[in-house]
């Protein structure tokens, strides 16, 4: 009887040793197999063992590996373009609020003559190394915008708030891509800077005002001056009108006064030639001819006898 | 098998690519290890594994107001950029990353104090670019504290920088209304200059207008002369040919004019007129 106990217990013993068997070996084999993982197409892999790197430029695909704890995988998107908003010199927003209520002062920065400026600058970037990236710098967005700053505040630093307002942007952005991708690589943080674009660089609202009217000014300028162009593209071509008017008035006049002359002078002369005929009757003919004409119109005649008085007239005062 | 397995779980420990190790046996430091692997300890209690992180690390101090060499005051914000290049001298002189910050902080702070002392406002702002001497600031003030830091606490400042340059208040008012005035002042200038450019143009205008019409008038008074010229020799050359006969033309036309409605004629009987009124036999007879 405990024979058989025995032996069915030995038995027993048996199966689940071979079943657990089984079982472990299943297990080691998922554990062992854990080990494999895939990098996308955008990204670069870093593989270290032990802690100790030993492929720092894993491409996409699927890689076999040790299981944790003995390698262990770190992903790094390469291709991806990240974007990072430097509003540190912005009188407005987040930055600027926790600045001012930090010391009271209005976010901004100091022009090379000694103006206030305040601006927005928008940087992209790539992670070009990522061993550095991921084993160099710690927190390399803090790294990142305060050297952003500080290569801001040495450009602006040099230039006249004008240049920087205007014709001057570009050489600004120029000077940040080269200055700081320089103070990047000091570091080894091993990014990339692609762009750079400064935004909205104005002066401060407080004097904002100020600078827009200048502006307004030199278009006040333009208008008077074409104000008083139109007045002289007016004016003068007026004159030339009348000028031109005067002179053909003249010539007409001339040409009148010739015309009339003339005519009169023949009419003259016509009859001169027929008095010349006959003197004595034409006089008479003509004188008898304008006193028919000329008295009946008359209101008073007064004949006098030629003998009795001489008659003086006097000018009356009536 | 348990047994190695428990072993290995306590006596290896592995070292990332991005720290320190400090292996401490009873409170004291006895080696540092460097190279990042796989490391072999005395397991449990005996011996303690101690990582203190060996990246570089950039912390932003607070808003500091100095006063440069010209009495000019300024408020300045840097960044620092430090690790740890000694780990042993670094756990056994400020321990934590904290007191390491404070530490760098303080010192750069006390740095920045001085160096600008020598320095006037044309030297951080200037349209000269040699003038502004800012990075040389930064290079000796991070070269100065490197001295120090790396004897004393094992630590090494890579880069310190400014990340804001402001003013005080009162400063910043002063420069707002400097601004204002010189905008006004330019705004003023164009303003008076289109009026002068406009009011000359307004004038040269008038100038050619009135010479235009003079040297027109001028001309139009000879031609009127000419023709008063002309008309004059006709005449005379058509009256002259017979004085008489015009004399007598003329101061008929010249009764027939004069002698209207109105007037009264007093006529003497020894006119010719009425010649025949009282003699009117034939001469001769």
């Amino acid at each position: 009887m405990d024979r058989t106990i025995e032996t069915e217990f030995r038995q027993s013993l048996k199966h689940t040793r071979s079943f657990l068997g089984w079982i472990i070996g299943v297990l080691v084999l998922v554990y062992l197999v854990s080990g494999t993982y895939s990098i996308s197409t955008n990204e670069i892999g870093v593989l270290q063992r032990f802690g100790r790197v030993i492929d720092a430029d894993v491409r996409p695909g699927i890689h076999f590996a040790f299981p944790w704890p003995i390698d262990r995988i770190n992903r790094v998107a390469v291709k991806e373009v990240k974007r990072i908003f430097i509003d540190d010199f912005y009188e407005q927003g987040a930055n600027a609020d926790l600045f001012y209520r930090f010391t009271g002062l209005h976010s901004n920065c100091i022009s090379g003559d000694n103006n206030i400026i305040t601006l927005n600058c928008v940087l992209q970037y790539t992670i070009a190394n990522p061993h550095h990236y991921l084993f160099h710098v710690e927190q390399v967005d803090i790294a990142l915008r305060s050297m952003a700053c500080s290569t801001i505040i040495h450009c602006l630093a040099t230039m006249p708030v004008d240049e920087t307002l205007t014709f001057g942007k570009k050489q600004v952005e120029n000077y940040i891509k080269l200055n700081l991708q320089e103070r990047l690589d000091h570091l080894g943080c091993g990014i990339n800077i692609t762009f750079v674009e400064l935004k909205d660089v104005r002066p401060p609202s407080i004097v904002q005002h100020y600078f827009d009217d200048v502006i307004n000014a030199k278009i006040d300028h333009r208008k008077m001056v074409s104000k008083a162009e139109s007045y002289r593209n007016e004016r003068i071509p007026e004159a030339k009108g009348q000028s031109i008017r005067t002179v053909q008035e003249a010539e007409a006049y001339k040409n009148k006064v010739c015309a009339e002359a003339t005519g009169e002078t023949h009419r003259f002369l016509a009859q001169l030639s027929e008095y010349k005929k006959n003197p004595q009757i034409t006089r008479q003919r003509l004188y008898h001819d304008l006193i028919t004409t000329v008295y009946p119109l008359l209101d008073t005649k007064i004949v006098v006898d030629g003998d009795a008085v001489h008659i003086r007239l006097i000018q009356s005062e009536k | 098998m348990i047994l190695c397995v428990g072993l290995a779980y306590f006596a290896l420990y592995t070292v990332k690519e991005d720290e320190y190790v400090i292996v401490t046996r009873f409170g004291n430091p006895t080696r540092v290890i460097s190279k990042p692997g796989l490391q072999l300890k005395w397991p449990g209690f005996i011996e303690k594994v101690n990582r203190i992180d060996r990246r570089i690390n950039v912390f932003v101090t607070l808003p500091i107001q100095l006063l440069l060499g010209d009495k000019n005051p300024i408020i300045v914000t840097c960044y620092i950029a430090w690790r740890v290049s000694d780990p042993l001298r670094f756990i056994q002189s400020l321990t934590f990353v904290e007191n390491a910050r404070q530490k760098l902080a303080d010192m750069v702070t006390s740095q920045l104090g001085s160096a600008l002392g020598d320095f006037t406002l044309d030297n951080i702002i200037n349209t000269v670019p040699d003038m502004v001497k800012l990075t040389g600031i930064e290079e000796s003030i991070t070269l100065n504290c490197n001295a120090r830091t790396t004897q004393e606490y094992g630590v090494e400042v890579i880069r310190m920088g400014f990340r804001r340059i402001n003013y005080p208040s009162i400063v910043a008012e002063a420069v707002y209304n400097r601004m204002r005035a010189e905008r006004e002042k330019e705004a003023k200038k164009f303003r008076a200059e289109g009026a002068e450019a406009a009011s000359k143009i307004e004038a040269e205008t008038d100038r050619e207008v009135s010479e235009l019409l003079a040297k027109a008038y001028k001309e139009s008074e000879i031609i009127k002369g000419e023709g008063d010229r002309e008309a004059m020799r006709i005449y005379a050359e058509a009256y002259g040919q017979d004085r008489d006969f015009f004399a007598f033309k003329k101061s008929l036309e010249t009764y027939e004019k004069i002698l209207q409605s109105k007037s009264t004629l007093v006529l003497s009987t020894e006119s010719e007129l009425f010649k025949y009124l009282t003699d009117y036999k034939i001469k001769g007879q």
